[in-house]
C-alpha cells in the first residue's frame, strides 16, 4: 500500500510542496480581495503565525522522539499545556478573580485520569509519538470544554441571580441553590462532544483516523484508535467539566452561604 | 428578651456608607416598616438581617444570640425572606411552595396546604404552572413558600411594588392576618408612606444620619419621602 510512511522524505521536496499548496492560501486572500471581505491581512497572517508555529513544533518533535530523554521532555511540555491551557480557559471567565486557579486544576485532573487509564490499558503505547499527540488532543478538548462550561456557569448566574438568592433565603446551602445551574451548565458543555459522536464517520472523518489512514493504518484498526480518542476527550470532558463546576461554586459563594457580585 | 436587635449596623459599598449606626428592637407580632429614599439602603439592610448580605460594622441578634452563631440555612429558615420581584422556580406551585421543605427533608403535604391557604390561593392552584401564574399569584406563592418553612419572623423586600393596588391591597390583608394567626414579626421595606401607615405600628427611617431606635408610625413625616 502507498502511504506517507513509504514515500522518501527530502526536506526541499517537502518545502516545494508546501509552496504550492500556498495556492490555496492566495485563492483565499484573492477571493477576500474580490468580495471586500476584508479577512485577507488576518488570514495572510494567521497562516504565516500557524506554519511558523507547527514548524517549530514539528522540529521539537524530531528531536524529542530520537531523544533517550524523551519522558523528560514529554514532562516538561504537558506542564507548558497545562499552563497555557488553564490560563487560555481562564480568559474567558474573566468576571471570575485569577479563574486559572480553577481551570489549570480541572484541566489537569481531567486530562491526566483519562491518560492514565489510556496508558494502563494500553491503548496509549507508552512511546513519545503517542503521548504527546494524545495529550495534545485530550488537553485542547478539555480547555475547550472548561471555558464552555465556566461560561455557562457564569451566564446561569447572572440571569438567575434572583432564584439562586430565593433558595439561599429560604434555607438551601449554596450548593443546593447552584445545583441546577450547574447540571444545566456541564450538559451545555458536553453537548459539542456527544454532536460530534453521534455524526462520527457519517458527516467527517476526524482527525486522528485521517491521519492514521493516511500514515497506512488499516482502517479498522484506525477506526478502533479514532474511538478510543473520541472516549478520552468524552471522559476527560466530563471530568474538567465537573471540577471546574465544583470549584467555581466556592468562588461564587462566600462561607457563609451569601452570593457573591459577579460582573 | 428582645427578639431581634440591631446594633450600629452599617453597610459599606466601596469607600461609602450605604447606612450607618443602625440600632433598633424588634419583638414578636411587631410590623415594622423600613422607609428612606431610593439608594438609602433599604434592602440591603433586610438582607443584612438574614445574612444574604454581610454587614460592616454592628451585629445583630436574634433571639438573645448573634446571628453569626447561627448556621446561615437554619438562620434564614427562621427570618424568611420575600423579595421584590417573585422569583419563581420552574414548576408547580406545589414543588415551589414545598422546595424549602424538601431541603429540610420534611414531608410536606400538609404544610403546603396550610402555607396556600394562609395566602389565600386556592388548592386548585396547586398542580398549576408557578410560572404561568399573575404577578400579583406568583407574589402569593413566594409568601406561601417562604411560610411553609415555619419562620419567627418573614422580611419583606417591597413585596408589593411590582403589582398592581388590587394585587397590592391583597398582600397587605395576607401579611396582617400572617401576623395575627401566627404572631409572626415582620419587617416590611416600603418606599410608599402610605403603604407604611397602613401597615406598620413603628418605622425605621433611613437616609438621615444614626438611628437609634424605630419611631411610632405617624411621626414619619411622609412628605420627605417618595410616595
Amino acid at each position: 500500500m502507498n502511504c506517507l510512511a513509504d514515500i522518501p522524505y527530502d526536506e526541499w521536496e517537502g518545502l516545494i510542496r508546501l509552496a504550492f499548496t500556498a495556492v490555496l492560501l492566495a485563492i483565499v486572500l484573492v477571493l477576500s480581495y474580490m468580495k471586500r471581505i476584508g479577512i485577507g491581512k488576518d488570514a495572510a497572517l494567521s497562516s504565516a503565525r500557524g506554519f511558523a508555529q507547527l514548524m517549530i513544533l514539528a522540529i521539537i518533535f524530531t528531536y524529542i522522539f530520537d531523544s533517550p530523554d524523551w519522558l523528560l521532555y514529554t514532562w516538561i511540555l504537558f506542564i507548558a499545556m497545562c499552563i497555557l491551557a488553564g490560563y487560555t480557559s481562564a480568559r474567558r471567565a474573566k468576571q471570575i478573580p485569577k479563574a486559572w486557579q480553577i481551570t489549570t486544576p480541572s484541566i489537569v485532573i481531567g486530562t491526566s485520569i483519562t491518560l492514565i487509564i489510556m496508558l494502563l490499558t494500553e491503548i496509549m503505547i507508552s512511546r513519545p509519538e503517542f503521548i504527546i499527540p494524545l495529550a495534545g488532543m485530550a488537553f485542547g478538548n478539555t480547555m475547550n470544554l472548561c471555558s464552555l462550561c465556566l461560561n455557562r456557569i457564569i451566564g446561569e448566574v447572572k440571569n438567575n441571580r434572583a432564584r439562586i438568592e430565593a433558595a439561599l433565603a429560604l434555607g438551601a446551602t449554596s450548593d443546593q441553590a447552584i445545583d441546577p445551574y450547574i447540571q444545566t451548565s456541564v450538559k451545555a458543555a458536553m453537548i459539542p462532544s456527544i454532536d460530534s459522536i453521534k455524526t462520527l464517520g457519517v458527516i467527517f472523518i476526524p482527525g486522528a483516523m485521517a491521519g492514521l489512514l493516511m500514515a497506512g493504518t488499516e482502517p479498522l484498526v484506525a477506526a478502533e484508535y479514532q474511538i478510543a480518542v473520541f472516549f478520552m476527550i468524552f471522559s476527560a470532558g466530563i471530568i474538567t467539566a465537573i471540577t471546574v463546576s465544583s470549584l467555581a461554586r466556592k468562588r461564587l459563594f462566600t462561607e457563609a452561604h451569601q452570593l457573591k457580585f459577579i460582573g | 428578651m428582645t427578639f431581634i436587635k440591631l446594633e450600629s449596623v452599617g453597610k459599606k459599598r466601596g469607600k461609602r456608607w450605604i447606612f450607618e449606626n443602625v440600632s433598633f428592637d424588634i419583638q414578636r407580632g411587631d410590623i415594622i416598616a423600613i422607609v428612606g429614599e431610593s439608594g438609602s439602603g433599604k434592602s440591603t439592610l433586610l438582607r443584612c438581617i438574614n445574612r444574604l448580605t454581610e454587614p460592616t460594622k454592628g451585629s445583630v441578634l436574634f433571639e438573645g444570640k448573634d446571628i453569626r452563631t447561627y448556621a446561615p440555612p437554619e438562620l434564614r429558615r427562621e427570618l424568611s425572606m420575600v423579595f421584590q420581584f417573585p422569583a419563581i422556580f420552574p414548576g408547580t406551585v406545589e414543588q415551589n411552595v414545598g422546595y424549602g421543605l424538601k431541603l429540610m427533608g420534611k414531608r410536606s403535604e400538609k404544610r403546603v396546604f396550610g402555607a396556600v391557604d394562609d395566602v389565600g390561593l386556592d388548592r386548585s392552584f396547586l398542580k398549576r404552572n408557578a410560572e404561568k401564574l399573575s404577578g400579583g399569584e406568583q407574589q402569593r406563592v413566594c409568601l406561601a413558600r417562604s411560610l411553609a418553612v415555619g419562620p419567627k419572623a418573614l422580611l419583606l423586600d417591597e413585596p408589593t411594588s411590582s403589582l398592581d393596588t388590587k394585587a397590592a391591597r391583597k398582600i397587605e390583608q395576607t401579611v396582617r392576618a400572617l401576623r395575627e394567626t401566627h404572631g409572626l414579626a415582620i419587617l416590611w421595606v416600603t418606599h410608599d408612606i402610605g403603604q407604611a401607615r397602613r401597615m406598620a405600628d413603628k418605622a425605621v427611617v433611613l437616609g438621615k444620619g444614626p438611628i437609634k431606635g424605630s419611631v411610632n408610625i405617624g411621626e414619619v413625616d411622609g412628605g420627605e419621602l417618595p410616595g
